[in-house]
C-alpha cells in the first residue's frame, strides 16, 4: 500500500521534471558561457592582446573598492530583511542621501578652503555628515512608511518601499536639481598611485585604498557593535525571534529602529565613499547600486552580515573584472556597457540557483519558510 | 485560599481573539513563594493565560495584578521589567547565539550588574550548561536546551517564573529532573507558575492547582486536594472508571 | 481631545507637519510652477492650492479622535476650531521661516528652487526685487490660520454638510482642471462661444465657479445610496446578474469611449490612446499580479520584445533583417515571442518566494533593456539609436500611424477588450480557481492536486502575450522605438495602476489607468493635467505609499482580496457587533 505522502511526493517530482530540466539547461548554459569566455580571454592574453596586467590589477582594485561600497550598502538590506522580512527598496535612496550630503559638504569645504588646507579633517566631516543624514532618513522612513505595516503581508511593505524610493528620488531631483553634481577633486596625493606594500609592481590608486580601508574599519566597527554590545545583542535577538526577545525585556520597536539606523549609517558611509570614488552624484545615484547591493546581500546569504560584506566584495570584483574576463573572451564589443548586465545576471543566477546564498540565510523565526 | 499575600492575580479576566471568547472570567491567585500549576488539555486557554500575564494579550475585561499593581495593558518589556520571566514552550532559545549569550540576554534588563554570581548559581543547578557555554544553543539536545531556557529565565532574577509546558517533548527521566529543579528554584525564593498538561508531575510539586477547561476555571484547590479529587483522577490523572 | 484642554503637543506636531508640507511643496518648485495656472480667475491659483491644501486637512485631523472600541465619541466643541486655527498658525510660522531664510540667504547652491521669485510668490508681492516680507508673512500666517480653523470647524457640522462642502470644493477643482476637455467638447459640439462664459485664461470665472460649487453641494447632499447608484447597481449578490450588469455598464462605457475621440480632438485623443495602451498592459499585469499573485517588476520586458519584434519585421531600416512585412503579419510572431518570453521568464522563478520573484523579474527587465541598448547587440536591435521608420498599420485605404490617434485608440481599445475578455474567461475557469487557491496558500493548493507550475506559467504567458501585443501597437504608433522607452519606470507605473485600481479587479484597473495615466500621464507621456507633468513621478510615489498605508485593496476593491487583507479588522468588527447585540457566545 502506497501512503498518501509518498503519492504526493511522486506526483510533485514528476510534475517538476521539465522545470528542473529547464533549470539544469540554464545552469549548464551559464557554466559553458563563462568557461568559453574565460578560455577566450586566456587565449587573447597569451596572444598578447587584451588588457595588460596593470590594467587587470587596476580593474581588480576598482572592483574591490566598489565592492566595499556595495558591501556597506548590502548590510542595511540584510539587516532589515533579517528582522522584518522584506526588501527595503528605499535603501538605495538612503545611500543616495549620504552621497548627496557628501557632495554638498565637500563643495562647501572646497569653497571655504578646508578641502585643500586640511583635507583629512574635511573628509572626516564629510563622512560624518553623510552618515548622520542617511541615518536620519532611514529612521524617518521606518517611522512613517513601514511601522504602520508591521503586521501586513510582506509584499505590502515591499511595494510601499518602491513608492518611498520613487518619492525620495524625485524629491531629490526637484529639490536639488537633476543635473549631475561633480564632487571636487581630492588633493593630488590622493589621486596618485602609492606603493602600499613596498612591492614594486603593486601600485594602487590611493583613493581606492582609502575607500577600502574606511570600509574595512566600518565593517569591523559594525561587527564589534553587533557581537559585543548590549544593543547589538538585542538586535540579534530581535532578528532571530521577536516574541522571545520581547520576553527578555527588549523593546522590540526601538530595536527595529536601531536596526534601520545602523543600516542607514553604513549606507551613509558608503555614500561618501562613492562620492569620493566616482566624483559624481545625482538623484538616481541610488538606484543601480541599490539593486546591486541587494544582489550582494542575497549572494552572501540574506540576514547574514558577514555574508553581506562578502557578497558585496565578490559582486564588485565580478562586476569590475567579469565583462573583460568573460564577455571580452567571446569577442563582444563594448563590454563596459554590459557591466550592469553582469550584475543583473549574477542576481538572477544567485536567486534561482542558490537563494540561500553563500554563507546561508539568517532569517527570523517567523520568516523561515 | 492562601495565607501568603498574592504576588500575582487574575481578577475576573476575559480575553478574546477576534470574535472568539478565549478566557472566561478567570480568577487566579498565586501567593508569594508558592508553586502554582495551571492544568488543562489542548486549546483550554493555557497559553493565552501566560500571554495575558506577559502583556502579549490584553484582557477585554478584568485585571492582571502583580504585587498590588495592575499590569494588564502594559507593554511586555515593562511587565518583564517588573519581575516576571517565562520559560517558553519548546524552549525557544536563540539558536544562533551561544549558550552564554542566551544567558546574557536573559539578564538584558539587569546588564551592568555583576552577573558572575548568577552564572555560578545556574552552573550549580545545571552543570552541563557550563560545559556547553560557548556552543551555539541550536546544537544542544532537548534536555540541555530546557536547562538553558530555565537558566536564561532565571538570569533576570524574576519574582515570578512562568513555565509553559516544561515537560513537553522531553523524555520522562528528564521531566522528573526538570520538576526537581523547579522545586529547587522555588526553595531559593522564586514563585513559580507552571502551565502543564502532565497533571501528575505538576501536582506532585505544586502547592495549589487550577484546572482550565475551554477558558474557564473548573477546579481550584490545594494540590493534595486535587490529587484526591475523583473528577480529577478520572479526567486528568489517568485513572480508569 | 478633552473638553477644556488644548493638546499642545498634538497641535504642535500637526502644525509642524503642515508647515513641512508647505516648505516641501515650495522647495520642489511646485508653488512657482503651478502659480501660472489659475483655478478660479483671477484670484485662486493652482500654486496657492498646492501650497495650502494640507492645512485644512491638518486642522481637521487634529480634532479627529479615533473611535476606539468601547469609547464614546468626544463631543464636538469650539475647541476643535481653536485647535485647527493653532495648527494653521504653527504651519504659517514654519513657512514664514522659510520665506525669511530664502530672502536673507541664497541657498540655491543646495535648494535650487529657493529663488527670490519664490519669495515674491509666497509673499504675494508684485515686485521680485522688493518683496513685502512682513506683509507677506502676515498674510501667510493669517491664511493658514483661517484654513486650519476651517478644517477644525468641519467637525462642527453634520456629516452630510461636511460631505457637501467637500463635494463643492471638489467640483470646482475638477471642472477647473478639466478645462481642456470641457472646452474642447463644447467646441466640437458647436458651443465654442460658451467657453468664454465659463472660462477665462483656462480658469473658471467667478460666477460659473459659484454655480459649479452649488451643483457639487447639491450632489453631495444626496443620499449615499443614491450617489453610488452605479456601485449599488453593480453590487448585485447574484454573480450571474452581477456579470450581466457589469457587461451593460462596460458596454455603455465603451460606447462613450468610442465617440470620445471625435468630441475631444486629436490632442486629447492622443492622451486617451496612451491611456488605452497602458490599460492594456495594466490588464495583462493584473493577471500576473492580481490573479496569480506574482509580483512581476519586469513586465516592461514583454512590452519591449513585442515592440522590437514588430519593429524589426516592419521597418525598412531594421539593421539585421528587414522583411518589411505589413503590421498584421507581425502579429503571430509577436504572440509567439510573447509566449516564449513568458516561458523563459516564468520558469526560473516558479519556485521563488514573493519578494525574490519580484527582484528577479526586475533583473530580467533590466537585462532586456540593457541588451537592446548595448552596442554589442546593435547589429540586430539598433543600439541606442533604436529602430526607426516603422510604418503604421495598413488598412487598405489608409495607414494608421501616430498621427491618427483616434484610430490608434480604437485599435488599443480592441486589444483592451480582448484583454478584458481573456481576463474574465480565465478568472472563471479552472486556471482562475487554481490561482485563487494558490494565492490563499500555495502548499495547500499543491497538496490538493493543483498544478502550480502550470498555473504560474499560464499567468506569465498570458500576461506576456498581452504586453507583446501592446508593444506591437506601440511600435506602429510611435514610428520609432528606443531602448529608453522600456525602462523599469514603466513596469512600476503599470504596477501602480494595477494596485490603485484594486488588484484583481478589471474595472478597477480601467479606473486606475484613466485616473493615473489619463490625468497625470505616463512616465514619458503627457497627461491631461500638463502642469503636473513634471511632478507626476513624485506624485506616483506618494500615491503608492498612501495606498499601501490606507487601503491595500485599491480604488475598487475586489471583494475576496479585501476580505483577506482586513481579516483582523473584520474580526474586531464582528466582535463589536456581537457585543452590541449581547448575544450568547457559542462555546469554543
Amino acid at each position: 500500500m502506497v501512503s498518501a505522502a509518498e503519492t504526493i511526493e511522486r506526483v510533485r517530482r514528476s510534475r517538476f521534471n521539465w522545470v528542473d530540466m529547464f533549470l539544469n539547461a540554464l545552469r549548464v548554459g551559464a557554466v559553458v558561457f563563462i568557461a568559453v569566455g574565460l578560455i577566450g580571454t586566456i587565449i587573447k592574453f597569451a596572444g598578447g592582446e587584451g588588457p595588460s596586467a596593470a590594467a587587470w590589477r587596476d580593474l581588480v582594485v576598482s572592483g574591490l573598492a566598489q565592492g566595499a561600497a556595495y558591501g556597506l550598502i548590502a548590510l542595511g538590506y540584510s539587516m532589515v530583511y533579517g528582522v522584518l522580512g522584506f526588501i527595503n527598496f528605499a535603501h538605495g535612496e538612503v545611500f543616495m542621501s549620504g552621497a548627496m550630503t557628501s557632495f554638498f559638504m565637500a563643495s562647501y569645504f572646497f569653497d571655504t578652503g578646508l578641502w585643500i588646507s586640511n583635507f583629512v579633517v574635511a573628509l572626516i566631516l564629510v563622512i560624518l555628515s553623510a552618515t548622520v543624514t542617511a541615518t536620519i532618513v532611514a529612521v524617518l522612513i521606518e517611522r512613517i512608511a513601514y511601522r504602520p505595516l508591521r503586521n501586513a503581508p510582506r509584499l505590502i511593505p515591499l511595494i510601499t518601499s518602491i513608492g518611498v524610493s520613487f518619492f525620495l528620488q524625485y524629491s531629490a531631483a526637484f529639490l536639488f536639481g537633476v543635473a549631475n553634481k561633480s564632487v571636487p577633486q581630492p588633493p593630488a596625493w590622493l589621486l596618485a598611485k602609492i606603493d602600499l606594500f613596498g612591492l614594486g609592481w603593486l601600485k594602487l590608486e590611493a583613493t581606492k585604498v582609502l575607500v577600502i580601508a574606511i570600509a574595512i574599519v566600518s565593517m569591523i566597527a559594525l561587527y564589534l557593535f553587533v557581537e559585543k554590545t548590549r544593543t547589538g545583542r538585542s538586535m540579534r535577538a530581535v532578528a532571530e525571534d521577536k516574541e522571545i526577545a520581547a520576553l527578555m525585556g527588549i523593546n522590540v520597536d526601538r530595536t527595529i529602529v536601531t536596526t534601520f539606523a545602523v543600516g542607514g549609517a553604513m549606507a551613509g558611509i558608503a555614500g561618501s565613499l562613492w562620492a569620493l570614488l566616482f566624483r559624481g552624484v545625482s538623484f538616481d545615484t541610488g538606484f543601480l547600486p541599490g539593486i546591486k547591493a541587494f544582489t550582494a546581500a542575497v549572494l552572501g546569504g540574506i540576514g547574514n552580515l558577514a555574508g553581506a560584506m562578502l557578497g558585496g566584495v565578490l559582486l564588485g570584483l565580478f562586476e569590475g573584472v567579469g565583462p573583460l574576463l568573460i564577455l571580452d573572451g567571446w569577442g563582444i564589443p563594448g563590454v563596459s556597457q554590459l557591466k550592469d548586465v553582469v550584475a543583473f545576471f549574477a542576481l538572477v543566477l544567485v536567486l534561482v540557483f542558490r537563494p540561500t546564498g553563500l554563507l546561508g540565510e539568517r532569517l527570523s523565526e517567523d520568516e523561515r519558510a | 485560599m492562601t495565607d501568603a499575600p498574592p504576588v500575582l492575580e487574575f481578577r475576573a479576566v476575559n480575553t478574546h481573539y477576534g470574535p472568539v471568547h478565549v478566557l472566561k472570567d478567570v480568577d487566579i491567585s498565586i501567593g508569594a513563594g508558592q508553586i502554582v500549576c495551571l492544568l488543562g488539555g489542548n486549546a483550554s486557554g493555557k497559553t493565552t493565560t501566560l500571554k495575558t500575564i506577559l502583556g502579549m494579550v490584553t484582557p477585554t475585561t478584568g485585571d492582571v495584578v502583580l504585587d498590588g499593581t495592575v499590569i494588564s495593558g502594559r507593554p511586555t518589556a515593562d511587565i518583564v521589567g517588573r519581575g516576571i520571566s517565562m520559560v517558553p514552550e519548546n524552549r525557544r532559545l536563540f539558536k544562533r547565539m551561544t549558550v552564554r549569550e542566551n544567558l546574557e540576554i536573559g539578564a538584558y534588563l539587569r546588564e551592568g550588574s555583576d552577573l558572575e554570581a548568577d552564572y555560578e548559581r545556574i552552573f550549580e543547578l545545571f552543570p552541563r550548561v557550563k560545559e556547553r557555554l560557548n556552543q551555539k544553543a541550536g546544537t544542544l539536545s532537548g534536555g540541555e536546551q530546557q536547562m538553558v531556557a530555565v537558566g536564561r529565565a532565571m538570569m533576570a532574577h524574576p519574582k515570578v517564573l512562568l513555565m509553559d509546558e516544561p515537560s513537553m517533548g522531553l523524555a520522562p527521566v528528564l521531566v522528573a529532573q526538570n520538576f526537581e529543579i523547579i522545586q529547587q528554584i522555588n526553595e531559593a525564593g522564586t514563585t513559580v507558575f507552571v502551565v502543564e498538561q502532565n497533571a501528575n508531575m505538576a501536582l506532585s510539586i505544586a502547592d495549589h492547582g487550577y484546572v482550565l477547561q475551554t477558558g474557564q476555571i473548573v477546579l481550584a484547590d490545594t494540590a493534595q486536594a486535587l490529587l484526591a479529587n475523583p473528577q480529577m483522577r478520572q479526567a486528568y490523572l489517568g485513572e480508569v472508571g | 481631545m478633552i473638553k477644556g484642554e488644548l493638546n499642545v503637543k498634538k497641535v504642535l506636531r500637526a502644525g509642524l507637519i503642515a508647515g513641512v508640507v508647505m516648505v516641501f511643496v515650495s522647495a520642489i518648485g511646485m508653488v512657482e510652477d503651478f502659480d501660472s495656472r489659475k483655478v478660479i480667475d483671477p484670484f485662486l491659483s493652482l500654486g496657492f492650492l498646492a501650497l495650502f491644501w494640507y492645512v485644512p486637512r491638518a486642522g481637521y485631523k487634529v480634532g479627529h479622535e479615533e473611535v476606539l472600541e468601547g469609547m464614546e465619541e468626544h463631543p464636538v466643541s469650539s475647541q476643535q476650531v481653536v485647535a485647527g486655527l493653532s495648527v494653521g498658525v504653527v504651519g504659517g510660522v514654519v513657512i514664514s521661516i522659510l520665506v525669511v531664510i530664502a530672502h536673507v540667504m541664497d541657498l540655491r547652491d543646495v535648494f535650487i528652487r529657493l529663488s527670490p521669485k519664490l519669495v515674491a510668490t509666497l509673499t504675494f508681492s508684485d515686485s521680485v526685487a522688493e518683496p513685502n516680507i512682513i506683509l507677506g508673512i502676515v498674510w501667510l500666517i493669517v491664511i493658514s490660520a483661517v484654513l486650519g480653523a476651517i478644517g477644525g470647524a468641519l467637525h462642527l457640522v453634520s456629516d452630510r454638510l461636511r460631505r457637501q462642502i467637500l463635494f463643492a470644493v471638489g467640483a470646482i477643482f475638477v471642472v477647473a482642471m478639466l478645462e481642456d476637455v470641457i472646452s474642447q467638447i463644447l467646441r466640437t459640439l458647436g458651443l465654442g462661444s460658451a467657453n468664454r462664459l465659463i472660462y477665462r485664461a483656462a480658469a473658471l470665472r467667478i460666477v460659473p465657479a459659484i454655480l459649479v460649487a452649488a451643483a457639487g453641494f447639491f450632489l453631495g447632499g444626496r443620499d449615499r445610496a443614491e450617489r453610488s447608484r452605479i456601485a449599488r447597481y453593480l453590487a448585485d449578490p447574484d454573480p450571474a446578474e452581477r456579470r450581466r450588469k457589469s457587461l451593460i455598464v462596460a458596454a455603455i462605457t465603451l460606447a462613450v469611449v468610442l465617440i470620445a475621440p471625435w468630441l475631444l480632438g486629436s490632442l486629447l485623443s492622443e492622451i486617451l490612446a496612451t491611456t488605452a495602451i497602458f490599460l492594456l498592459m495594466g490588464l495583462g499585469l493584473n493577471i500576473v499580479v492580481g490573479f496569480a499573485g506574482l509580483l512581476d517588476l519586469g513586465y516592461v520586458a514583454f512590452f519591449a520584445v513585442g515592440a522590437y519584434t514588430s519593429a524589426i519585421l516592419t521597418s525598412p531600416l531594421s539593421p539585421f533583417f528587414a522583411p518589411e512585412w505589413p503590421w498584421w503579419y507581425t502579429l503571430p510572431p509577436v504572440i509567439l515571442v510573447g509566449i516564449l518570453a513568458g516561458i523563459f521568464v516564468g520558469t526560473p522563478v516558479i519556485r521563488l518566494r514573493g519578494d525574490y520573484l519580484a527582484i528577479v523579474t526586475l533583473g530580467f527587465g533590466e537585462i532586456v533593456r540593457i541588451t537592446f541598448l548595448s552596442d554589442a547587440a546593435s547589429p540586430w536591435f539598433g543600439g541606442a539609436g533604436g529602430i526607426r521608420n516603422i510604418p503604421g498599420i495598413p488598412l487598405g485605404f489608409d495607414t494608421v500611424s501616430g498621427s491618427d490617434p483616434e484610430y490608434i485608440l480604437y485599435f488599443a481599445l480592441a486589444l483592451v477588450l480582448l484583454a478584458a475578455w481573456v481576463s474574465y474567461a480565465l478568472l472563471n475557469s479552472r486556471v482562475g480557481r487554481a490561482w485563487t487557491a494558490m494565492r490563499e496558500d500555495e502548499s495547500v493548493a499543491e497538496v490538493m492536486g493543483i498544478d502550480t507550475v502550470k498555473a504560474k506559467l499560464s499567468a506569465f504567458v498570458v500576461g506576456a502575450v498581452l504586453a507583446s501585443l501592446g508593444g506591437a501597437l506601440f511600435s506602429a504608433k510611435l514610428g520609432s522605438i528606443f531602448p529608453t522607452s522600456f525602462e523599469l519606470l514603466i513596469s512600476i507605473v503599470i504596477l501602480v495602476v494595477v494596485i490603485v485600481g484594486g488588484m484583481g479587479n478589471i474595472l478597477g484597473v480601467a479606473a486606475g489607468a484613466l485616473v493615473l495615466i489619463g490625468v497625470l500621464g505616463g512616465p514619458r507621456q503627457p497627461g491631461l493635467l500638463q502642469e503636473f507633468g513634471e511632478f507626476k513621478l513624485l506624485i506616483y510615489g506618494v500615491i503608492l505609499v498612501y495606498m499601501m498605508l490606507q487601503r491595500p485593496e485599491g480604488l475598487i476593491p475586489n471583494v475576496r482580496r479585501s476580505r483577506e487583507l482586513h481579516h483582523d479588522e473584520m474580526n474586531q468588527d464582528a466582535w463589536l457587533k456581537a457585543q452590541a447585540d449581547t448575544a450568547e457566545e457559542p462555546a469554543t
